[in-house]
C-alpha cells in the first residue's frame, strides 16, 4: 500500500515538473518568436525570391565583395543547426564564430548582435528549434579572389582594433535599433574595408541606397511621430510612396510586428 | 473604273499604315518613363486620399475622383511592364520579367486590396476607412515594391 502511494506521489511530482518545464519552454518559444522577428532573421535566411523553405538559407546576398549565401538555420541535424548547443549559438551570435571554429563574414550582423543578452539569444534558439527541420545543404559563397578565411581573420582583428564598436546605450530603443534590428549594418556608411563608420552612425550608405535615418534635418529629424509610425507599421513614406526591396521586408517581417511600447521606444530613440 | 482604282489605292494605303503601326518599336526608356509617370500619378492620388481622410483639407467631395482614378490606374498596372522595358534606367527589378506569374498574382492582390478598402470606405466610417487605407497601402503598393522594385533614396 505504502509502495503504491509513493509511486503515485512520484508520478504526480514528475508530471507537475514536466508541465512546469513545458510551460517555461513555451514561454521561451513565444519570447523567441518576438525577438526572432525583431532581429529580422527570416529575410536573410529564407530564399524568398525562389520560394525557398523558411529558414533553410540559400538566399543570395549580393555585395561589392561577391555573393554571400545565407546558411540553413532550421533544426535539421545534418544541414542546419540541430546539433548546436546553447554555447554554440551564443558564440555564433556574439562573436561570429561557428561551432567548428570557422569565422563568419560580417554579412552576418554579429557586430550588432554582440550586445544581445544571453536570455534573449537562447529564446531565439528555442523558437528556431520549434520550427520544422529542413534538409538543405548550405551553398558556398562566391566571393572575390582576395577573400579567404585568412583575410577574414585579419579583417576581424583590424576591425576590433580600429573601428568604433556598434553603439548601444542600454535603452530599449537602442536595443531594438542598434542590436536586434541591426539598422547600422545598412544605414551607417562603411569605409573601403567594409568597416562601419560609427562616427557617422545612421547617416546613410549610398552603396546600399540606404537613406540617412539620423535625427538630423537630412535624416528623419523633421518627421512627425505619425509619419514614423506609418513607416514602421505600413512601410508608407511621408510623400505617399512606399519603401522597397529589403526595407519592405524589414517592415513586413520585423517593424510591423513591434509592440506599441517598442514602437514608441524606437521613435523616441531615433529622434533623440 | 475610277472608283475601283480609288478604292484599291485606299486599301493599299490603309494596309501600309497598319503594317507600319504594327512594326513600330517603342523606345524602352520612353516606356520606362511613362510607367514611372503613371506610378507618380498613383502616388499622388494615394496621398490625396489620405489627407482627405485625415481631414487635413476641405476636399471631401474630391474623394470619389481620386478613388476612381486610382482604381483605373491600378487596373492597368500589369500593362506597364512589357517585354523589353527592363533595359534602361528603371527601378523595376528583373523579377518582374523573370517571374511573371508571381508578378501577376501580386498585382491582382493589390487590386483586391483596393476593392476591400473601397468597400470599407463605402460604409462611411472615417476611422475605419483610414485604417483600411493603411492596410490597403501595405498590401498593394508596399507588397509589390517589396518584391519588384529596387531601393532608391526612399
Amino acid at each position: 500500500m505504502i509502495y503504491r502511494i509513493v509511486l503515485m506521489l512520484y508520478a504526480f511530482i514528475s508530471m507537475a515538473a514536466s508541465a512546469d518545464e513545458s510551460a517555461v519552454n513555451r514561454a521561451a518559444i513565444e519570447q523567441g518568436r518576438y525577438l526572432f522577428h525583431a532581429a529580422n532573421c527570416y529575410a536573410c535566411h529564407t530564399d524568398v525570391d525562389n520560394d525557398g523553405a523558411p529558414l533553410a538559407g540559400g538566399r543570395a546576398l549580393e555585395s561589392d565583395f561577391g555573393i554571400f549565401y545565407s546558411p540553413n538555420i532550421t533544426p535539421d541535424k545534418d544541414t542546419g543547426i540541430g546539433n548546436w548547443s546553447d554555447e554554440d549559438f551564443i558564440r555564433a551570435l556574439t562573436q561570429g564564430i561557428a561551432p567548428d571554429g570557422h569565422h563568419y563574414y560580417p554579412t552576418f550582423p554579429y557586430l550588432s548582435y554582440r550586445n544581445m543578452n544571453s536570455e534573449d539569444i537562447l529564446a531565439i534558439k528555442a523558437y528556431l528549434f520549434s520550427q520544422p527541420a529542413v534538409s538543405q545543404k548550405n551553398r558556398p559563397h562566391q566571393l572575390e579572389w582576395y577573400l579567404s578565411a585568412f583575410t577574414l581573420r585579419i579583417w576581424k582583428i583590424l576591425n576590433d582594433l580600429v573601428a568604433m564598436p556598434v553603439t548601444y546605450d542600454g535603452s530599449r530603443g537602442s536595443y531594438l535599433v542598434d542590436v536586434l534590428g541591426h539598422c547600422n549594418e545598412c544605414h551607417t556608411p562603411r569605409n573601403m574595408l567594409g568597416m562601419l563608420k560609427m562616427q557617422n552612425r545612421l547617416q546613410g550608405n549610398e552603396d546600399l541606397s540606404a537613406p540617412d535615418i539620423s535625427a538630423s534635418e537630412n535624416g528623419i529629424g523633421g518627421w512627425r511621430k505619425q509619419e514614423l509610425t506609418d513607416l514602421f507599421r505600413y512601410g508608407e513614406l511621408p510623400d505617399g510612396d512606399y519603401v522597397a526591396d529589403h526595407m519592405g521586408e524589414v517592415v513586413d517581417n520585423s517593424t510591423s510586428k513591434w509592440t506599441g511600447a517598442d514602437l514608441e521606444a524606437v521613435i523616441e530613440y531615433l529622434q533623440r | 473604273m475610277k472608283n475601283i482604282i480609288s478604292l484599291f489605292i485606299g486599301l493599299i494605303l490603309i494596309t501600309a499604315i497598319n503594317l507600319h503601326a504594327q512594326a513600330k518599336e517603342y523606345e524602352a526608356q520612353d516606356l520606362i518613363d511613362y510607367r514611372e509617370e503613371v506610378m507618380e500619378a498613383m502616388k499622388g492620388h494615394n496621398k490625396a486620399i489620405k489627407v482627405i481622410l485625415e481631414g487635413k483639407v476641405p476636399y471631401a467631395d474630391h474623394l470619389d475622383m481620386h478613388m476612381t482614378s486610382l482604381e483605373a490606374l491600378l487596373g492597368r498596372v500589369g500593362e506597364l511592364f512589357p517585354e523589353g522595358s527592363d533595359f534602361g534606367e528603371t527601378e523595376a527589378k528583373d523579377a518582374v520579367w523573370d517571374n511573371p506569374e508571381k508578378f501577376r498574382q501580386t498585382v491582382e492582390k493589390a487590386q483586391n486590396a483596393f476593392q476591400t478598402f473601397k468597400s470599407v470606405l463605402a460604409k462611411g466610417d472615417n476611422r475605419a476607412s483610414l485604417d483600411a487605407y493603411k492596410k490597403f497601402g501595405k498590401d498593394s503598393c508596399g507588397n509589390c515594391h517589396k518584391s519588384f522594385r529596387k531601393k532608391d533614396d526612399d
